[in-house]
């Protein structure tokens, strides 16, 4: 009679599990930050709110990353179409834009949906690209300029100033888009070390997703950081197939 | 009043003199950009000729479009041309304009089709261009040779570049190349005011901030940024060639410097 295989001590399961957790921390300490950061600017530039917005995993849309805005809680997570919103006209065109008074000029391409969705009247708008070298990797908006009616729109002093935090929030989304995806690759590490456990059901080789991170396993550091970008886009599109 | 002589020009109160009368009549001007909804009131009988740069796996070409049959929204179904057209009308209401659209309905366009429509701008044709206005850019540097080398070609040509310097501050083809006019915004009180900045890689600032102008469709509005201060200078440079067709980048940038708002004594004028 052969000797029963002995299984991992769910101590150690747990071990695993919480250094998963904690491993997703970084990325959410700099979209922490990333918020600090654009509450900052808002006060600075003078307007009443202020956001981030991102390319979003529904193509041809952009979706709210952080906001600074008694709104807040509900902007995170809209999204807007790219084609069809000011701040999708300033991130496929890398120009900033900015409205005087929305009201009296009735912009075209500004997507009201997400002022009734909210309970917002944009009066004055602001809306810059956060560049990533030469490519938009994102938008920054600043909505109604702080004082009373009728309204001023931002200035040119306070559209310099956007334009220099543009430069700052383009560094942390950077930092978070890595950090994003070295978090995926690490839970993936650990999943793949949890089914090396004694006792452990074997992994599906026939996964091609398992198969690119266990090859990528075996590259050293400075060429997985090289497939980061890689990584981080077959991660994208394995999450729209489930 | 045309072909005033250029040491003429130079006599300030001459210069002064001959743009108080100068309509751009006679002068044709070229806009690289989303295309013109000609059938706005303030464009009626502007636009004389529109081409279309069409971008295709195999390379760019152009195309002739008939205007006729096009509806504002397929004129300019972003409203940037039109609103430059318009800048530039209101200052030389006799120029004519030709729309040369090198980017598309979502508000971009190609390397390739800028490339192709400048080199557009700089072949032969039935009717001269005496200038054009690039309220556009690129921040991609595979495009800065062949950019380089038409910019080059326009000046020796005698064609009358003006360009937009990137919003956002970044080194932007063409705007960076020294032989056209680089154009950086600012808010001035009096429109036609700019300011020349020797020196800097964008040489001229003019009006970029809350520039009333048509809106594709219909109607006006407020627009930001050096795409709207460039036409504000092509609208200038139009004025000079009506006065003198013969001349070159080198002296249209001689008497732009001659008329800037910045010279010593001259009280500011920025708001």
């Amino acid at each position: 009679m052969p000797d029963p295989v002995p299984t991992a001590p769910s101590s150690l399961r747990e071990v695993l599990r919480d250094v998963g957790a904690r491993l997703q921390q970084p990325a959410e300490n700099l979209r922490q930050l990333l918020q600090d950061v654009v509450a900052r600017a808002v006060t600075a530039i003078g307007a009443a709110e202020g956001s981030i917005l991102v390319p979003d995993e529904q193509v041809n849309h952009l979706r709210f990353l952080v906001a600074h805005s008694p709104t807040s809680t509900k902007l995170v997570g809209l999204r807007v179409p790219i084609s069809g919103s000011i701040a999708g006209y300033v991130f496929g065109t890398g120009q900033m834009m900015a409205v005087g008074d929305l009201a009296e000029e009735r912009t075209p391409q500004f997507y009201a949906e997400i002022d009734r969705q909210v309970g917002v009247a944009t009066r004055t708008y602001l809306v810059v690209p956060i560049l990533f070298g030469s490519r938009v990797g994102g938008v920054a908006t600043y909505v109604n300029r702080l004082g009373q009616p009728p309204f001023q729109p931002f200035q040119k002093h306070e559209m310099e100033l956007a334009r220099g935090f543009a430069g700052l929030e383009g560094l942390l989304l950077r930092y978070l888009d890595r950090s994003n995806q070295l978090s995926r690759l690490a839970v993936h590490d650990l999943q793949a070390l949890e089914t090396r456990m004694p006792g452990a059901a074997l992994p599906d080789a026939a996964d091609p997703w398992a198969r690119v991170l266990q090859t990528l396993d075996s590259l050293p550091d400075d060429d997985q950081a090289l497939c980061a970008d890689l990584v981080g886009l077959i991660a994208r599109r394995q999450k729209n197939e489930q | 009043m045309t072909n005033l002589d250029f040491d003429k020009l130079l006599h300030a109160p001459t210069l002064r003199d001959a743009l108080v009368h100068a309509t751009g009549k006679g002068v044709n001007v070229a806009l690289l950009d989303t295309g013109i909804d000609e059938t706005h009131p303030d464009l009626h009988g502007a636009v004389i000729q529109a081409v279309d740069v069409v971008s295709e796996p195999q390379g760019a070409y152009c195309r002739e479009v008939n205007t006729s049959l096009l509806s504002p929204s397929e004129l300019d179904p972003v409203g940037h041309g039109t609103a430059c057209a318009g800048i530039i009308h209101a200052i030389a209401p006799e120029a004519k304009l030709i729309s040369v659209r090198v980017i598309g309905a979502s508000a971009a366009g190609t390397g390739q089709q800028f490339v192709r429509g400048l080199e557009w701008v700089l072949e032969p044709h039935d009717v001269r261009i005496h200038a054009a206005n690039l309220s556009l850019g690129t921040l991609e540097s595979r495009f800065a040779v062949p950019l380089r080398r038409l910019v080059d070609q326009a000046y020796f040509q005698g064609v009358i570049l003006v360009a937009a310097g990137n919003n956002m501050g970044m080194p932007s083809y063409p705007a960076i190349f020294p032989s056209l006019i680089a154009v950086d915004n600012e808010a001035y009180s009096d429109p036609m005011s700019f300011e020349f900045r020797v020196g800097n890689v964008l040489e001229l600032s003019a009006h970029g901030i809350y520039v009333r102008a048509p809106k594709a469709g219909g109607g006006y509005q407020l627009w930001t940024g050096t795409s709207f201060a460039c036409p504000h200078i092509t609208g200038l440079v139009a004025r000079l060639l009506s006065i003198n067709p013969a001349l070159t980048p080198f002296q249209i940038k001689t008497l732009l410097h001659a008329l800037r708002a910045n010279r010593k004594g001259q009280e500011e004028r920025k708001t």
